[in-house]
């Protein structure tokens, strides 16, 4: 048998215990930054029985008139829907921080007709005693133009639809002041 | 495998009783076979590969966003790590490509010393800096804890090969090892039930966290689970329950040990069918419960 000597054993000891230490210090008073001695915080958060359910997405108009829901995700946009959602706060107070994810789209998509206006929108389900009472959709932001989405989105999957941003049912002004926070999930 | 006869040096203030060091001692260094280390690193280090091409696969993607995106953990600011940029994260990921395959040679073949554990402790550093990139960008996930805690320790057991299948070769800092990486699996377990009543409250069992992950990322499945409510809340529970008690694996032995083993496993099977999450990095972790050196035949 191979044993330690006692140094071995004195160091190995110590790491075990600071290393204990520090991970039960993340979940009781830390934070995400603390990674990797985070706490263990997915889907710790509680949502009532009749909260309603945001999830986030991303909305535009390409440069040739078309409106569409646009995933976000690391292949489309390099960024995932949770990160955007980490730092929502960030987008609304500082919206041209859309014309990043609109960068990243023109880089990752070449060929297609650039994204010139972006809404990051939610999802919104009711729910009524747990279960599932309706659902709706709620601008966040929009960049350049800070208007609401219009309402000929399309569907989820959904093709996109010729839209005229100048008119006026499609203009109108996002005064909307929620921050939308939607809970931490996983990548 | 009883206890040793020394224990001046085990890190214990000497008020406590010899007996009190002695079995500290024997649980936390309880000798255990080298084979199953030999067999763990090439499980570990054949993941880590897998990991950077599909599980924390983003970096890449990520350091061609733009840096306003960037939000480091505090381990890249105190360490004065770069905002990633292309070039820096594909090096980075075939130097720990690198490492990750001297490892697994060093379980074939009979290295010298320095060589495994210079290749381990740079694949731990490695992935340490590329798992945190993927965390830096406002979203951190706790599936990773276990095995960056494993890349740090596996390097530290020294030389294990097949070859100690044949001799049943045991050894103190390989059961060391083994139980940091049992409680790192353990701590994201318990830890997940204590940030439950941290951040959701002791009612969080009864309320719709489920129902909130379902909408968002249900499969089919996930979503037939919907309604009625009760399905999901009685799931929150169990999965609390399970929480709570998962340090009693640390302790379970034999049948009940691996009946465990197969209980977590279930548990990151349904998520990954009911919303496509399935914790692997701590899935590869928890065969650290499981006497490995059995996969290597007697007589190699």
């Amino acid at each position: 048998m191979k044993r330690l000597s006692g140094r071995g054993l004195l160091w190995r000891a110590l790491a075990l215990a600071v290393g204990t230490l520090l991970i039960v210090n993340g979940s009781v008073y830390g934070n995400d930054t603390h990674w990797p001695f985070a706490s263990m915080g997915q889907f710790a958060f509680r949502v009532g029985d009749n909260d309603s359910i945001r999830s986030t997405f991303l909305a535009a108009v390409d440069e040739d008139g078309n409106l569409q829901r646009v995933a976000l995700s690391h292949n489309n946009i390099g960024i995932a829907r949770a990160e955007v959602e980490g730092q929502q706060r960030n987008f609304i107070l500082e919206p041209q921080m859309l014309s990043a994810l609109a960068e990243n789209y023109a880089r990752r998509h070449p060929g297609s007709p650039e994204l010139v206006q972006l809404w990051l929108c939610q999802d919104i389900t009711e729910l009524y005693k747990g279960r599932e009472r309706g659902t709706s959709i709620e601008t966040m932001v929009g960049w350049p133009a800070n208007t609401l989405i219009p309402e000929s989105l399309p569907e989820p999957g959904g093709e996109k639809v010729a839209v005229d941003l100048d008119a006026p049912e499609n203009s109108r002004p996002n005064t909307d002041e929620s921050t939308g926070q939607s809970g931490q999930e996983s990548r | 495998m009883t206890n040793p006869s020394t224990t001046e040096a085990s890190g214990e203030p000497a008020a406590r009783t010899p007996s009190v060091i002695g079995s500290l001692r024997s649980w936390v260094f309880e000798p255990v076979p080298l084979a199953r280390v030999a067999v763990l690193r090439v499980l570990v280090y054949l993941f880590v590969v897998y990991d950077m091409f599909l599980v924390i696969a983003d970096p890449p993607k990520l350091a061609t966003v733009s840096a306003q995106l960037y939000r480091p953990v505090r381990m890249r600011e105190w360490l004065h790590l770069p905002v990633p940029f292309p070039e820096y994260v594909q090096t980075l990921r075939v130097v720990v490509i690198i490492a990750c395959a001297v490892m697994v040679l060093s379980v074939f073949r009979r290295l010298p010393g320095w060589i495994p554990l210079t290749a381990g402790l740079v694949a731990a550093a490695g992935f340490t800096d590329w798992a945190s990139i993927g965390m830096s960008y406002s979203k951190v996930d706790h599936d990773h804890f276990a095995l960056v805690v494993a890349l740090w320790v596996l390097p530290t057991v020294g030389l294990a090969t097949t070859a100690d299948r044949r001799t049943g070769l045991r050894s103190e800092a390989a059961g060391w090892a083994l139980l940091a990486i049992q409680i790192g699996v353990v701590a994201t377990y318990f830890l997940s039930a204590v940030a439950k009543v941290r951040f959701g409250g002791w009612d969080w069992v009864t309320g719709s966290t489920f129902a909130w992950a379902m909408t968002r990322r249900g499969t089919d499945l996930g979503r037939a689970l919907l309604d009625p409510p009760w399905i999901l809340i009685a799931s929150q529970w169990l999965l609390f329950i399970v929480e709570v008690l998962s340090p009693l694996i640390l302790w379970a032995r034999g049948k009940l040990r691996y009946l465990m083993v197969a209980g977590f496993l279930l548990f990151h099977l349904s998520t990954q069918l009911a919303m496509s999450i399935n914790f692997l990095p701590l899935v590869v972790c928890l065969m650290a419960f499981l006497p490995l050196e059995k996969l290597i035949r007697q007589k190699n």
